[in-house]
């Protein structure tokens, strides 16, 4: 059927009227919700498993403190999620700083070492065809992405360091391009930012993921499996990526990193809104973590099919926010400068009941 | 051309209808009462109480406000077609920028306004709340829509066409197929006019090392000079060299700083065309409009013409009234817009 000039603009107008209805998320004409979270294809998380998880990690993480306080204080070493700290992890210094005392700061490994961090690559998810998850009023993660790695490249910057990003544009690159940019760049360390989408819109939650070659929850792994789509990589080079990944430093290291960025995004962002909820940092095997030969964290800032989240993402100001929440996670992670530095037991019991609200 | 709505008709009489282009450079509004005005997009507060007693005002707008900004914490909130730092204070200065602009057209007392704002496309993705906010204030009822789009629509291009919109902050591009242009259909670069005034700086800057040029002179001899190709007349400006003003001829670096855009252009447009259907393709290679101040760059249509030889014919054409069009579009729009939409809004 062919349209006549004057039934497209009336298309046209009606399509214009919709979209400025989407922003302020009321009813059109006909009474209709101009919302609808509209998922990714590919990217719908399951709740159930979320919920499991969670369980589990309340569980093991209650008993780890109450294991803690047995022994004369000291508190043990545990990440906020449903993996069992392994053996190199239970016997280095406690790395969570959520369970870290106050007088107990690690040495960064460039002080320990004489080393210099001086280039930055961060990585804004998605882009370009790839929105990545869309928000009800059609706010897409890959435009967040990209504007909250600006402000926090300006932010860096001013610190004196190289700061590149994997895209400056609204453009589709590969993981295995953003690897490859990082390589080339010499980066030092390397930040990857998204943001999550979940079935539950009630949901406003944090959490940071770094790179484990033991891999994570069988649900981290399924959302792993997501954000690795598109990555590029054969099977043999894969294999070959695996095996340059010998050290258990870079590993320790993205782990230091992804608590210091967690725990300066959750305690910022709790100022401003009091029911986000701290899912903690977690490994998981995130092709573009496992990718680059230095510390590497994926950090998924807010929860775009949270209304609420979506309106402030909305506004400059929340991130800015969120930019300078990363700036401090990760300048007190090179710099090791108190402040920011970690949660405390409140902080985890906090996120704790929030966790435990789910469950019922 | 889009039908208008008289603005005299009985209905309409108590309406204004104003179509705003916030731009990161330039501001414009049209209004349906016939006027038009433009501003740089400068806002400049007093920075003490003696500024205040000689400046005489609260806050001062576009050129105004350059002219004046020793005395005033100037802001220009647009940057790379977002609102820059997010700070509230380049919130306020949207706001007031608009409630200037709406003055600008001069509503009359007790008039109600119908506004529309045509923004940079990546505002339109990334600030869209916090400017509809920013109008909110001032007009009943307002709708926002991206630059190019407003700009296709003046043009009557709907179908088939090809918007390119050189604004100083990004390069926006949106294919037009007879429906509101989706995110697929747009892209945005951020190697605008500002890019440009960045890139003629360090030229500058190595071919004269003793010489200072001014932000303002650099934006001036892009404006006033700015061309891609081959020409015979020299670009000679006079600049403070140790107190004394000697001229300097600067006509191959202008030349290099515009054609810095050209390529990214060139490819962009290829990669968004190429992912329609053939026989799209080959109509909107012949539909393809330069708008935004970097359009007045002279041969910059034919310079991204050429750059696309090698793919076959494109017919590229520079719109005759840059600086307005988008208000223009933007004006068009909330005039032919069913009223019912506009209640709603």
């Amino acid at each position: 059927m062919k349209y006549s000039r004057k039934d497209r603009r009336q298309e046209l107008f009606r399509d214009v009227y919709e979209e400025n209805m989407r922003i302020t998320g009321r009813k059109d004409s006909r009474g209709r919700l101009m919302s609808g979270f509209r998922p990714r294809a590919g990217r719908k998380r399951l709740l159930l498993p979320r919920v499991i998880g969670a369980l589990v990690g309340v569980l093991v993480l209650f008993g780890a403190l109450r294991i803690g306080k047995d022994m004369n204080g000291l508190d043990s070493v545990a990440e906020t999620s449903s993996v069992v700290p392994s053996f190199e992890e239970s016997f280095g210094n406690p790395t969570d700083p959520g369970l870290r005392r106050a007088d107990d700061r690690e040495v960064p490994l460039a002080n320990l070492f004489g080393l210099s961090v001086k280039t930055i690559v961060i990585d804004p998810g998605h882009g370009g065809r790839q929105p990545g998850a869309v928000g009800a009023t059609g706010l897409a993660e890959k435009t967040v992405t990209l504007d909250v790695a600006r402000r926090l490249q300006r932010r860096l910057e001013d610190h004196g360091y190289r700061i590149l990003l994997t895209r400056e544009d609204d453009t589709a690159r590969t993981l295995r391009e953003r690897v490859r940019f990082a390589r080339e760049a010499k980066a030092d360390l390397f930040i990857s930012i998204h943001i999550n989408a979940l079935p539950v819109d009630s949901l406003s939650v944090v959490e940071t993921f770094h790179y484990s070659p033991r891999g994570g929850s069988s649900e981290i792994e399924r959302l792993a499996a997501i954000e690795n789509e598109d990555s590029g990589y054969s099977i043999g080079e894969w294999r070959q990526v695996m095996h340059r990944l010998g050290s258990a430093m870079k590993s320790q290291e993205s782990r230091r990193l992804a608590s210091s960025i967690q725990t300066a995004l959750y305690r910022n962002i709790r100022q401003v809104r009091s029911d986000v909820v701290d899912w903690g940092t977690r490994r998981g095997p995130f092709m573009v973590l496992l990718g680059v030969d230095v510390p590497a964290v994926l950090t998924e800032i807010a929860v775009i099919s949270n209304r609420s989240d979506e309106a402030r993402l909305y506004t400059s100001t929340y991130r800015e926010r969120l930019a300078l929440s990363l700036e401090t996670g990760i300048v007190t992670y090179l710099e090791g400068s108190p402040g920011a530095d970690s949660s405390t037991e409140q902080d985890v019991a906090y996120a704790l009941k929030e966790t435990s609200k789910l469950v019922r | 051309m889009p039908s208008k709505k008289q603005a005299n008709s009985s209905d309409n009489d108590n309406i204004l209808y104003v179509g705003i282009d916030l731009g990161t450079s330039r501001s414009a509004v049209a209004a349906s009462n016939d006027k038009r005005d433009w501003v740089h997009s400068y806002v400049g507060w007093p920075r003490d109480f003696v500024a205040r007693r000689v400046l005489k005002r609260d806050v001062l707008f576009g050129q105004e406000a350059i002219d004046n900004r020793l005395s005033l914490d100037l802001v220009r909130p647009l940057e790379h077609g977002v609102i820059r730092n997010g700070t509230h204070r380049e919130e306020e200065a949207v706001r007031k920028l608009i409630h200037h602009l709406i003055s600008l057209v001069e509503p009359e007392d007790g008039q109600k306004i119908y506004a529309a704002v045509g923004v940079p496309a990546e505002a339109l993705k990334v600030n869209k709340i916090a400017i509809r906010d920013a109008v909110r204030e001032y007009a009943d009822t307002l709708m926002v829509v991206s630059e190019p789009f407003a700009v296709a629509y003046q043009l009557g291009a709907l179908n088939d066409a090809l918007i390119v919109d050189i604004g100083a902050g990004t390069i926006d591009f949106c294919v037009m197929h007879g429906a509101m242009p989706g995110e697929e259909d747009q892209r945005s670069l951020r190697t605008g006019g500002d890019h440009i005034d960045q890139r003629l700086t360090e030229l500058f800057a190595e071919k004269y090392p003793e010489s200072r040029f001014g932000e303002t002179l650099v934006r001036e001899v892009k404006e006033k000079h700015g061309r891609v190709g081959k020409s015979n007349s020299r670009i000679r400006v006079n600049v403070p060299v140790a107190g004394k003003f000697s001229p300097h001829d600067v006509t191959k670096e202008v030349r290099q700083a515009c054609e810095s855009v050209v390529p990214a252009i060139a490819e962009t447009l290829i990669d968004l065309v190429a992912r329609y259907e053939p026989e799209f393709q080959e109509r909107v290679r012949k539909n393809i409009f330069l708008a935004g101040g970097g359009s007045k760059i002279r041969g910059m249509e034919g310079a991204v013409a050429g750059k696309l030889d090698e793919y076959g014919e494109f017919t590229i054409t520079a719109v005759d009234d840059p600086l307005f069009i988008g208000a223009e579009g933007a004006l068009a729009l909330a005039q032919d817009m069913p009223e019912q939409y506009w209640e709603d809004m």
